[in-house]
């Protein structure tokens, strides 16, 4: 099969459907799991879903620049991000503000209403974005969902790079892939950030003890 | 083609200079402390560039007047609308010529003593940078820029003495009511801007495609927002607090080119660009000006330190110009096109003549006040002999400010009486009422403005020092008391050109008023009104002025050669002569204090102590509050409102990370739900 014949056949399969449906699942379970790892093994779900969207998009669209970062997200956001983020656990258990099933009856509500409104605001189109945009929207949401409810910082930084997640998807399924510099960049940043952060994180766990993130407003004024 | 890129080069010349004296100012902050000649050298050339920067600004607004169109620069910032772009029109001119002046003076004044001096002097450049712009900003978005940076900045040196709560409050005052007014102002352009473009051509076709209430609210949101630059009551508390506070120079700048910003604002943005402004208008604005001018002069009449009684009258002459301005729109209104000539001709004479006339008087009374080291009159005293020059200038320019002939403020003043009073006889409906109160409220205002400047200049110029500080005063530095005497000399000219100046305003009147015949006034030597049958020459003041103090000057003469001065001790009663048995300002503004206290409410209070001595009273304790007509009243509600609004918005403020991540999730979730347009 020749690459023009692929790109007639990718739009019309489920691919793409399969990998967005894969990517909400993990952010689902990243946002429903009670021990720490499992959240971070299903960021790296999420990612590993991420790149193989990049990759499809990439074949689908000829472009060797998106390819490249699909492979660059792959390395960074499925590997490297998640070690350093396995490397900050102390504690297993996630510390929520609310209970966990409540919070899986929320994030099911976000789902619903980010898919009825992306559908209302970009109406029915067959390309990939189709199916894309709403799941980016989804995940937005229950990523800061997922910021908002937890107490340990470290799960706040988790619930940060699967924000990321959400939004690099929205960008690779509007506008076909981004330049790849302003790709690398992003990435780049990412990484530094996840690092700062978690050098924060093992700071702000020595200074209160657990980690947790409520007892922070006693540094108001 | 020459001729319009030489105008153009002059106002970007004026820019340049300006932020080159700003550069200069700040490179000689972070010089090593040690090289003090090098420090001011530096200051000196700050100093220059803005010298030459405002002489610039007037001379490009001087070829603006006499017919060019200048337009200098064009800056594309990316703004997805269209250029920046800098021009200077007609009706910007009068108040670029005015800046310009006043800076130009302000800048030679603006000795920087003392530490953070080159701060302050770079502030100072920045303030007449931004203000510049502002009056030749032609796109809405640049204006609200360079207008918000002329508030920061001034309000920075409003500040500028770390040491003084006074200034400290002065400075929350005027940046809470002047953000309030900005907002107004911004709301208004930015709604005007979105609907048709940016620039003002483009803002004044949006004003035309408009219905007329939503035009007329609009054009009362820009007024309010710029009475609060003009100092309007009830929007005068800011003013009088932070006028004073800055450093000398920068006073001088606020009282004499931000305050008419103002009416170039109201001009501009609620006459000129809908074309006529709202209905009532004039009204308004009449009442309004009336009781400012009543306000000012009764404060500043009773006010006691020297460079807050100068704000007041500040804020009485803006009261004058809102008069004129509020008037030209009734007589407008009216279909009196002659006659709002002249009433706008009163504005902008007034506004020019007020700032030269205001700038020199805060130069020099500051320049005073920063020697003998307090503000208070009382501390003052017999200054006219031991700083000829300040003192001099002081004279020059505190009589002008009273409206006296042949000097800048009395042509304006003129010019709106005669408006005032031919409008009643030839007007209609609401000016047959409004005029003659106005005419009364006009000369009561300027009777008082005249006892507070006898005040100013009796009690802090002549008689005998009042304090060890006043004795010891002498002149500091050459190059500033050249500077004060530069400035009273531009009032002067000012007063004695004025029909000169008035032949001057011919563009920007018919700018303003494009119906009305340029008959109205004609200005050959005298300020002749043909609509009004009346004319003044202030030449012929001057002369006549100077032929009568001359015939005086030579009587005594005369009368000197025929009795040589005899010395003897002067009789008071047996009690010694003392400095403090001179009138005091409190006693001159007594009888004044207690006529208003209705209105003032100070609740003075005085107690006599007689301690033994039957006849001589040992001390007398005066206990005066600081009068604040109508701020308790209408705007102690106001502050309550926004300080429980405040008090509620802090709960929102709890420090909690997850509440602040939750607020963007509900602003998400309302987004995607609501906000689809």
């Amino acid at each position: 099969m020749n690459t023009l014949e692929l790109a007639d056949w990718l739009p019309r399969s489920n691919a793409v459907n399969l990998l967005a449906g894969l990517f909400l699942l993990s952010a689902l379970r990243a946002a429903g799991s009670r021990r720490v790892r499992g959240c971070i093994s299903a960021y790296r779900w999420n990612s590993v879903a991420l790149a193989l969207i990049a990759l499809v998009v990439a074949l689908d669209t000829a472009s060797r620049a998106v390819a490249l970062a699909a492979l660059l997200v792959l390395a960074i956001k499925a590997g490297l991000i998640p070690m350093l983020l396995a490397r900050q656990v102390k504690q297993q258990e996630v510390l929520t503000r609310v209970a966990l099933p409540t919070g899986m009856l929320v994030c099911g509500a976000l789902v619903v209403l980010a898919f009825s409104q992306t559908r209302v605001l970009f109406g029915s189109d067959p390309s990939i974005l189709a199916s894309c945009l709403p799941v980016s929207v989804a995940t937005t949401l229950v990523a800061l969902f997922v910021m908002v409810t937890r107490r340990q910082a470290l799960m706040q930084v988790l619930g940060l790079v699967l924000l990321e997640n959400a939004i690099f998807l929205a960008a690779v399924s509007l506008t076909q892939g981004l330049p790849l510099v302003v790709e690398m960049g992003i990435l780049l940043d990412l990484l530094a950030g996840v690092a700062l952060l978690g050098l924060f994180v093992g700071r702000i766990e020595d200074t209160l003890g657990e980690g947790d993130v409520s007892r922070l407003d006693s540094l108001r004024e | 083609m020459p001729a319009a890129s030489f105008d153009g080069a002059l106002l970007v010349g004026a820019i340049t200079a300006l932020l080159a004296a700003v550069l200069a100012a700040i490179t000689t902050r972070m010089r090593a402390t040690g090289a003090t000649a090098a420090r001011v050298r530096h200051g000196a050339s700050a100093r220059a560039l803005g010298a030459i920067g405002g002489v610039l600004a007037a001379a490009a607004a001087m070829r603006a007047l006499a017919g060019a169109d200048v337009q200098a620069l064009e800056w594309w910032p990316g703004f997805p609308t269209q250029p920046f772009t800098l021009g200077l029109d007609a009706l910007a001119a009068p108040f670029v010529l005015l800046l310009g002046l006043v800076s130009a003076v302000s800048f030679a004044a603006h000795a920087s003593h003392g530490r953070g001096g080159h701060e302050r002097l770079a502030l100072h450049a920045g303030f007449v940078l931004a203000l510049l712009v502002a009056l030749v900003a032609r796109h809405g978005v640049l204006f609200l820029l360079a207008w918000e940076g002329m508030t920061l900045l001034s309000a920075a040196l409003v500040a500028s003495d770390p040491t003084s709560a006074r200034a400290r409050r002065a400075t929350y005052v005027y940046l809470a009511m002047s953000q309030v007014g900005a907002a107004l102002i911004a709301g208004a352009l930015l709604s005007l801007g979105a609907r048709g473009g940016w620039t003002l051509e483009a803002m004044a076709t949006a004003f035309a495609t408009l219905s007329p209430g939503e035009a007329s609210t609009l054009a009362w949101c820009l007024t309010a927002g710029f009475a609060v630059k003009l100092g309007l009551v009830p929007l005068q508390g800011w003013l009088p607090l932070a006028h004073p506070e800055a450093p000398a120079p920068v006073s001088a700048v606020l009282s004499g080119a931000m305050v008419s910003a103002g009416l170039y604002g109201m001009m501009r943005f609620a006459w000129q660009l809908p074309g006529s402004p709202p209905a009532d208008w004039g009204t308004v604005l009449l009442v309004a000006g009336v009781v400012t001018a009543l306000v000012g002069s009764v404060y500043a009449a009773v006010e006691p330190d020297a460079k807050r009684l100068l704000a007041w009258s500040t804020v009485k002459h803006s009261g004058l110009l809102a008069m004129a301005l509020g008037l030209a729109a009734l007589l407008h209104a009216a279909a009196q096109p002659a006659l709002a000539r002249v009433a706008l001709a009163a504005a902008f004479m007034h506004a020019i003549g007020h700032g030269l006339a205001k700038a020199a008087a805060f130069l020099s009374v500051g320049e005073v006040a920063h020697v003998v080291g307090s503000r208070d009159l009382e501390q003052w005293g017999g200054l006219a002999r031991r700083m000829p020059r300040a003192g001099v200038a002081a004279m020059v320019s505190v009589l002008a400010l009273a409206g006296l002939p042949a000097l800048s403020c009395f042509a304006g003043e003129w010019l709106l009486l005669q408006a005032l009073l031919h409008g009643y006889s030839a007007g209609a409906g609401q000016l047959r009422l409004l005029a003659p109160f106005a005419v009364a409220g006009l000369t009561l205002a300027t009777a008082l403005a005249l006892a507070a400047c006898a005040k100013l200049l009796g009690v802090g110029f002549l008689g005998r020092p009042r304090s060890a500080l006043a004795d010891a005063a002498r002149e500091q530095d050459p190059l500033v008391s050249a500077a004060l005497l530069v400035a009273a000399a531009l009032a002067v000219v000012a007063g004695l050109g004025a029909p000169q100046l008035l032949a001057l305003l011919e563009r920007p009147l018919a700018s303003m008023l494009p119906s009305a015949p340029s008959d109205g006034l004609s200005a050959a030597s005298a300020l002749a009104l043909t609509v009004a049958g009346a004319s003044a020459s202030p030449v012929g003041a001057a002369v006549s002025v100077a032929l009568f103090s001359g015939v005086a000057v030579l009587l005594a003469r005369l009368g000197r050669v025929r009795s040589a001065p005899r010395t003897a001790p002067s009789w008071t009663c047996g009690a010694p002569v003392a400095p403090r048995s001179q009138y005091s300002a409190h006693a001159f503004a007594r009888p004044l204090r207690l006529l208003f206290e209705p209105v003032l409410r100070s609740g003075e209070d005085t107690a006599t102590l007689q301690e033994g001595e039957r006849y001589a009273p040992r001390r007398t304790h005066v206990r005066s509050g600081d009068a604040r007509l109508l701020e308790r009243p209408l705007l102690a509600p106001l502050v309550q409102s926004v300080l429980f609004v405040s008090e509620q918005a802090r709960r929102l403020q709890s420090g909690q990370l997850h509440l602040y991540l939750a607020y963007l999730l509900i602003t998400l979730v309302a987004l995607l739900v609501w906000g689809r347009g």
